[in-house]
């Protein structure tokens, strides 16, 4: 591809051509200020903030929509710049409300940002601001027109992402007004990404209004695992009170750009409700019991008839989960192995709605197949692995690692366990098809585990934990370990995944990535 | 014990030395009432300054509501961290955020005025109120209605938002 060469700020950057001058200068790594510009959307130009000043050109010019030519002289730092920034800044704060103590941008506002560093002026409005409807009512999103500075950001997003379109600009001048069309509510799957590119508080998400301000929240890098598209995620949680608030989307080109739906971002509540908090014995009814006994009682189980039992692997967990549970098993004895997928959909590589969207809900289902064959052992999957337990040659089920994403399996193998004579399954959450059970015993969800996941699209990208267990859960390493001595000893679960990870997952999958500092974007398989 | 004379043994002399002070002072402020340092509470009370910083109140609104728009900008500037905000939806989309809760535990607090300045909204005032008395820890987690009643639905000065 033809390059062109141009000064940013004295800097000269070689960019490809056709690249505007604000990716210019990003490459650079000159900051511009910027509302309407979104990396993942087309260009609008309409913010204004952008304004850089070009050599040969009378005035300053938008930079985000100018695209860069050989020997461009392009600067801005100059004290015009700075001037005509600071004016538009107040053209967009003039009916601005400023009620930022009760919004809940407040804290990651644009506006507040430049403000403190391009703004810091005294107002010059005299007059009455413009009034326009506030807190309204358009789905999962409450809208809040008057703080909105006509972006356009979101009406760019149902348009081009979702091609949904329910918002719009209506009216003109200062009258102009974000408003969904017909009054009526957002009707798509990606509502919440709406909130994330509002740079102001125009768009904020019912689900975190008021929750929490963003000052008190950190965040950590990790990767959706409530479908098999592997969203990059960044989840903010408080750290003093130890509180999952949200789930955003961390850009990666290469995944899922910008976004995530819904459903990854607010199925976060399913998957910390009703959680097994203790091992739970059968005994007529739920008993609480101790790791201890679970473990004993595993071992002793599977060590009298490994051939008789069927280990169901759930897809939900981690390459080195797969890996530990599995020659735990086959250590003792156990060659039957069977994955936990809807067979239907699995091998669905891309979303079924263009976006994000897959019917297949097993975050891992490549890495575990690949890792079975990997380790020579035969998966019998699904439907054979249920039918075998039905017709009665296998007589125990041990199901590993259940995740609440994956709930609607459950119901299958649930199905199974009146028909065996012991069946231990390991869950985050309770499950009223879980009832015949021996054992129930309580899993970590993907925020209290580290690990690699493989995608549906071949991409090895690392789980972060984020949380600590909550209850008593503990992850599949643990489990693994404790039946393969039989009782409960502390097992550093985070150190266990390290040494699998290192001595074969990282050969078979990802040469050359270490498991503290895995690439945060992932690595095609 | 031998090497102690008969008047240091006796201890006589120490005591009369000590009720002579005693008596001193009693003469003293018999006759001189008005140099007394001492005050009659609970009937007799102290003029402390306006500026003194004592247990918070929270203000209200002309209309009775409380004034605190729950921006939690208190609990940020905290320094001993007790403040307490649980924030809520108003019914009423002009007020929109209130606090649903407003605890301040003031056993933990160290009473240094940070969250008066940091209000955006007079909302919550160093008050003049300095009896912190309770039988358990409980009694100190002051609610918003006792804050309320703390500063005697005092109206805040802001009226806008």
């Amino acid at each position: 591809m033809k390059t062109v060469t141009l000064t940013i700020n004295g800097q000269a950057v070689t960019v490809n051509e056709g690249t505007t001058v604000f990716q210019a200068a990003q490459a650079a790594g000159v900051f511009v200020p910027h509302y309407c510009y979104h990396p993942d959307l087309s260009i609008a130009g309409v913010c204004r903030m952008c304004m850089v000043e070009i050599e040969k050109v009378p005035r300053p010019q938008i930079s985000c929509n100018t695209v860069a030519t050989e020997g461009m002289v392009v600067r801005t730092d100059t004290p015009k710049i700075k001037d005509t920034v600071k004016g538009v800044l107040e053209l967009h704060l003039i009916n601005h409300p400023l009620d930022c103590p009760i919004c809940d941008k407040a804290g990651e506002c644009k506006l507040q940002d430049f403000y403190q560093s391009y703004g810091l002026y005294t107002s010059r409005m005299e007059h009455e601001k413009v009034h326009k409807p506030k807190v309204q009512d358009i789905g999962t999103i409450v809208l809040d027109s008057e703080r909105c500075i006509l972006c356009t950001r979101c009406v760019r997003f149902t348009d081009e992402v979702t091609h949904s379109n329910e918002l719009g600009i209506f009216n003109r001048g200062d009258r102009s007004e974000l408003r969904t069309y017909d009054e009526g509510p957002l009707k798509n799957d990606y509502t919440g990404n709406l909130a994330d590119i509002c740079p102001v508080g125009a768009l904020t998400a019912k689900d975190f209004r008021f929750q929490q301000r963003v000052w008190f929240l950190d965040k950590t890098k990790s990767v959706c695992t409530m479908c098999a598209h592997g969203c990059n995620t960044a989840v903010s949680i408080n750290s003093s009170t130890k509180k999952l608030y949200r789930v955003e989307p961390r850009r990666n080109p290469e995944v899922n750009q910008s976004w995530i739906c819904d459903t990854g971002r607010w199925g976060i509540h399913s998957l910390t409700e009703n959680r097994v908090a203790t091992p739970l014995k059968n005994a007529g009814g739920f008993l609480d019991a101790t790791w201890n006994q679970a473990f004993s009682e595993m071992k002793r189980a599977i060590t009298e008839a490994p051939e008789k039992t069927l280990v169901f692997l759930s897809t939900a967990m981690t390459n080195e989960e797969v890996v530990d549970v599995c020659q735990v098993m086959f250590a003792l004895g156990v060659k039957n192995f069977s994955w936990l997928v809807d067979e239907a959909v699995v091998s669905e590589t891309q979303p079924f709605d263009g976006i994000l969207k897959h019917h297949d809900l097993s975050a891992n289902a490549r890495g575990t197949a690949e890792i079975l064959k990997r380790l020579g052992l035969t998966n019998l999957g699904m439907k054979a692995g249920i039918d075998k337990v039905k017709t009665q040659p296998l007589s125990q089920v041990v199901a590993v690692g259940l995740d609440a994403a994956q709930g609607p399996l459950w119901v299958e193998v649930a199905a199974v366990i009146p028909t065996t004579t012991q069946s231990f399954v390991h869950a985050t959450n309770h499950h009223p098809s879980f009832e015949a059970a021996k054992w129930v015993l309580p899993n970590t969800t993907s925020f209290e585990k580290t690990g690699t996941i493989v995608s549906a699209l071949a991409r090895v990208q690392k789980v972060n934990r984020i949380l600590p267990a909550q209850g008593l859960a503990r992850d599949s390493h643990a489990l693994a370990w404790g039946i393969s001595r039989g009782d409960d000893r502390s097992v550093p679960s985070k150190e266990r995944a390290k040494t699998i990870f290192e001595s074969s997952i990282q050969s078979w999958f990802c040469p050359g990535e270490k498991f503290s500092q895995f690439n945060e974007m992932g690595v095609a398989l | 014990m031998s090497g102690r004379s008969l008047r240091s043994r006796s201890y006589l002399w120490p005591i009369f030395i000590g009720m002579w002070i005693t008596a001193r002072h009693l003469f003293f402020n018999l006759f001189h009432m008005r140099c007394l340092p001492t005050i009659q509470y609970p009937e007799q009370r102290r003029n402390y300054s306006p500026r003194f910083r004592g247990l918070h109140i929270l203000t209200v609104k002309q209309n009775g509501d409380i004034r605190c728009t729950a921006c939690m900008l208190c609990a940020t500037a905290c320094p001993a961290a007790c403040i307490h905000i649980t924030a809520d939806e108003h019914p009423d989309p002009n007020v929109e955020k209130y606090p649903r809760e407003f605890n301040i535990d003031m056993l933990r607090c160290v009473f240094c005025g940070m969250c008066e300045e940091a209000c955006p909204v007079d909302a919550i005032r160093m008050g003049p109120g300095y009896e912190l008395a309770g039988f358990d820890r409980n009694d100190f987690i002051y609610t918003k209605d006792d804050l309320v009643k703390n500063g005697n639905n005092t109206l805040s000065h802001v009226t806008h938002h």
